[in-house]
């Protein structure tokens, strides 16, 4: 665009609309210029600057920074060919002397883009642009594993092998489509709000079709979890990858590492002097030692002695789950059953879904049909305590709620939760027309699943350093709640949850706006009913459903169902 | 469920009942990705056919089009979510989705559409920046209120600033803020066309009306200087 030169003003205006550089000092000596004028105009230049900041890559519109590091930024953003939300990882040349192959960081984003997987993040597109490289990909919203450790502390041995049987597939497709991820740690793997885990960042990976035999440095990742051949200079392989992720679960079940150390150079020194490393037993002596000896044979120093590929890991963890019995088959049959039963309780969409998630699971050769109500109880591997209550929020003191307890409009409830054992609890709400809601886990909540054991858990927690409520009106019909408690994740519900609708936050309607409502939405009142279930129930149904909310913790085994319903009277 | 809401505890103890977002539910509904491809913006010298056309699908949405409605959606809506990231504090940004607060303000201004008579979709552009604004404002308050009895504190009274304040200051951003609602709204459209929303020249000529790219630059150039005087002035008081 010419420059306005006839008017100084007009000159560093042009620039500043043009996005183009002003040279400020010379405008300042320049005594014809209003001086306060141009002060503000250098305010308005980089109030624009900021306003253009990276605002579009190719058909993909920038809208908002999710993370920066030296080689690059992500970054949530629209692609506006296929109208969706996608991420986009900018990576870029950082200076001389830094290996950036923008060719072959493109090369290995098409690879990974043929890997189709539900465990592998799912790649869109991959594009050079001078000294930078964006690859858009799925957007993932949820935690990373690091996320999750740092927030609840130690995983139990049981969901550390579900996620990692799960890392396992991720890792077969990888190796299987002639890539190494070469960088699997907690910070690269997420687990999506719904429960699906993601192994993402492949910003390390290798192309094993063009470069199998790697010389020189082929360091990459991150010293906690790189094998020590890579240490001894050998080439990363599908052995070191194996061992990423024994050490990836390690983590997972103590929150800490089995060769710890603060530098490369420290943790370099302690594989060169083979410093024997912290045994998963030592840290974790509680664990089964079926699950203690399959993360071992992954960690093992010498590539020999680990599994011969990620699919013998994956055996190996899943034999950890069949210890006691059909683990699988029973827990997967307890959900269906306990399902089912819900369902004939109250008839509702929610629960003939989840009937339906669990039978398609059971039909994928876990078992063949639901379990009868006996078998639901039966125990599963090993038993523990919960104890959950509801409370109503009066001013600043909160109440347990009863049967038979009235509530009002604008009453604030929560849910008091404390299991003997770290614990995933889902919450789900329903209306008497079918219309169910995820009460909890919700997103951007600082309480997530798994709840840690052995204290008490407020639901559904705080937000940005404020506690917060369910809150009540009471709009006629019954509001049912339906609240699950599981030692692992439930991820079939996960699913299922994860499509319903969540409780609108922040969004509230005005005390004045009540009577108005009230006069035509309103019926009154509501009650809360948290008593057995109905009398025309039979008989037979599983006695954990005749005390909902028991005053006392109880002890179950298995997937801990209960029903409160809230109804008018 | 018409009964529950999630409450942090920041207005009046029960003074406030919830609905399940109708709002977003209507904006989700409402605002589908359209079928079309849009066509890209060319950087000719003339107006892009299809950015003019903007006007056009105000229009028609105003008269209930649903087509439009979803291609408006599509064309703003990143462009405003980028918006209103420089403008919400961290708090905010936690508490409310970015894509949500936008998605809803865009839902609601498309359905009060009918009272709105606008001129060229600069004046559309301008009614949706506004609307935006105020809506951050009311995140940004309700963030500050900490507990259920407490007072609103200050009229301006974000508790941790906006990517923006923190870039140039609270009391320059109030000033630039003064002084655009001061602007004559032709002036103030082209620095939101242009500078806010960073339309590339077809665009923001077609926004305002203009006749050519040239006319579209000189506008917004003409536009920033008279900005600056205001904000200078907002200074001397």
């Amino acid at each position: 665009m010419a420059p306005l030169a006839d008017d100084p003003l007009l000159s560093v205006a042009a620039s500043i609309s043009d996005g183009d550089p002003v040279d400020w000092d010379r405008m300042e000596s320049d005594h014809t210029i209003d001086t306060d004028v141009l002060e503000q105009l250098r305010v308005l230049d980089r109030i624009a600057q900021l306003h253009a900041s990276r605002s579009s890559w190719g058909s993909l519109t920038i809208v908002e920074p999710l993370g920066h590091g030296t080689f690059g930024d992500v970054y949530r953003a629209f692609d506006t060919d296929l109208h969706r939300d996608v991420a986009l990882k900018v990576t870029r040349a950082v200076g001389p002397g830094h290996a950036f192959d923008a060719d072959r960081l493109v090369r290995e984003a098409r690879l990974l883009a043929r890997v189709r997987h539900p465990n592998v993040v799912t790649v869109f597109s991959a594009e050079r642009k001078d000294d930078e490289v964006g690859v858009s990909m799925e957007l993932v919203r949820g935690r990373t594993l690091d996320e999750v450790v740092r927030a609840n502390g130690p995983l139990s041995a049981r969901e550390v092998a579900l996620i990692g049987i799960d890392l396992c597939k991720a890792l077969a497709a990888v190796h299987a489509a002639g890539l190494l991820h070469g960088d699997i740690k907690a910070h690269n793997v997420m687990r999506e709000d719904g429960g699906r885990i993601v192994l993402m960042d492949f910003g390390a990976s290798r192309d094993l079709t063009r470069s199998p035999n790697a010389t020189g440095d082929d360091f990459a990742g991150t010293p906690l979890y790189v094998a020590p051949e890579v240490f001894a200079g050998q080439p990363r392989s599908r052995a070191s990858d194996i061992y990423s992720l024994g050490v990836l679960l390690y983590y997972l079940a103590t929150a800490t590492y089995p060769v710890p150390g603060d530098t490369r150079t420290a943790i370099t020194r302690q594989h060169e002097q083979q410093v024997p490393r912290r045994h998963l037993r030592d840290v974790r002596p509680d664990l089964p030692d079926a699950f203690i000896d399959a993360v071992d044979r992954g960690l093992a120093v010498d590539p020999a002695a680990r599994y011969a590929s990620v699919g013998a890991f994956e055996a190996a963890l899943n034999g950890t789950l069949q210890e006691g019995g059909r683990r699988s088959a029973i827990a997967i049959g307890s959900i269906a059953a306990g399902v089912v039963l819900i369902g004939a309780l109250v008839g509702s969409a929610v629960y003939s879904r989840l009937s339906g998630t669990a039978r398609v699971n059971t039909n994928s050769g876990v078992a063949t049909t639901p379990a009868p109500a006996t078998t639901a109880a039966a125990p599963i591997a090993g038993s523990y305590d919960v104890g959950a209550t509801m409370y109503r929020v009066d001013g600043d003191s909160p109440s347990p709620l009863r049967p038979g307890d009235r509530l009002n409009p604008g009453d604030k409830l929560y849910l008091q939760v404390r299991t003997s054992v770290a614990a995933h609890v889902y919450i789900v709400n329903e209306d008497d027309r079918g219309e169910s809601y995820l009460l909890f886990p919700l997103p951007n909540q600082s309480l997530q699943n798994p709840l840690p054991g052995g204290r008490d858990n407020r639901l559904p927690g705080v937000r940005d350093g404020r506690e917060m409520y369910w809150q009540v009106t009471s709009a006629g019909g019954r509001e049912h709640f339906l609240i699950f408690v599981s030692p692992e994740p439930l991820k079939e519900f996960e699913r299922t949850f994860a499509s319903l609708a969540l409780p609108n936050t922040n969004e509230p309607v005005l005390s004045a706006r009540l009577s108005e409502r009230a006069v035509g939405v309103l019926r009154g009142v509501g009650g809360l009913v948290a008593g057995p279930p109905r009398a025309e129930e039979p008989a037979t149904l599983s006695a954990r459903f005749e005390t909902p909310l028991a005053s006392a913790p109880e002890t179950t085994s298995g997937t801990w169902v209960r029903q409160v319903t809230f109804a008018n009277p | 469920m018409t009964a529950f809401t999630l409450d942090a505890g920041i207005l009046q103890g029960g003074a406030m009942i919830g609905t399940l977002s109708p709002v977003l539910q209507r904006a989700r509904s409402r605002c589908v990705p359209p079928r079309r491809r849009e066509v890209p913006v060319s950087n000719d010298r003339k107006p892009a056919p299809e950015a003019a056309s903007s006007f056009e699908l105000v229009m028609r949405a105003r008269g209930g089009d649903q087509d439009a409605l979803n291609d408006l959606c599509a064309r703003y809506l990143p462009r405003l979510q980028r918006w209103a990231h420089g403008r919400l504090p961290a708090s905010a940004r936690g508490a409310l989705d970015t894509h949500d607060l936008v998605q809803e303000t865009m839902t609601n201004v498309v359905q009060r559409l009918d009272k709105f008579e606008p001129r060229h979709e600069g004046a559309f552009q301008g009614y949706l920046r506004q609307a935006l604004l105020n809506r951050i404002r009311d995140e940004a308050r309700r963030g500050l209120r900490r507990g259920p009895s407490e007072p609103l504190a200050t009229v301006h009274p974000a508790s941790d600033p906006s990517p923006l304040e923190e870039a140039i200051g609270q009391e320059a951003l109030e000033r630039y803020e003064a002084a655009m609602t001061r602007l004559r709204p032709d002036d103030r459209e082209a620095i939101i066309a242009r500078i806010e929303l960073g339309l590339p020249y077809p665009e923001v000529a077609a926004a305002l009306g203009k006749p050519s790219i040239p006319a579209a630059h000189m506008a917004v150039s003409r536009a920033l200087v008279r900005l600056a005087q205001e904000m200078s002035r907002g200074t001397a008081r």
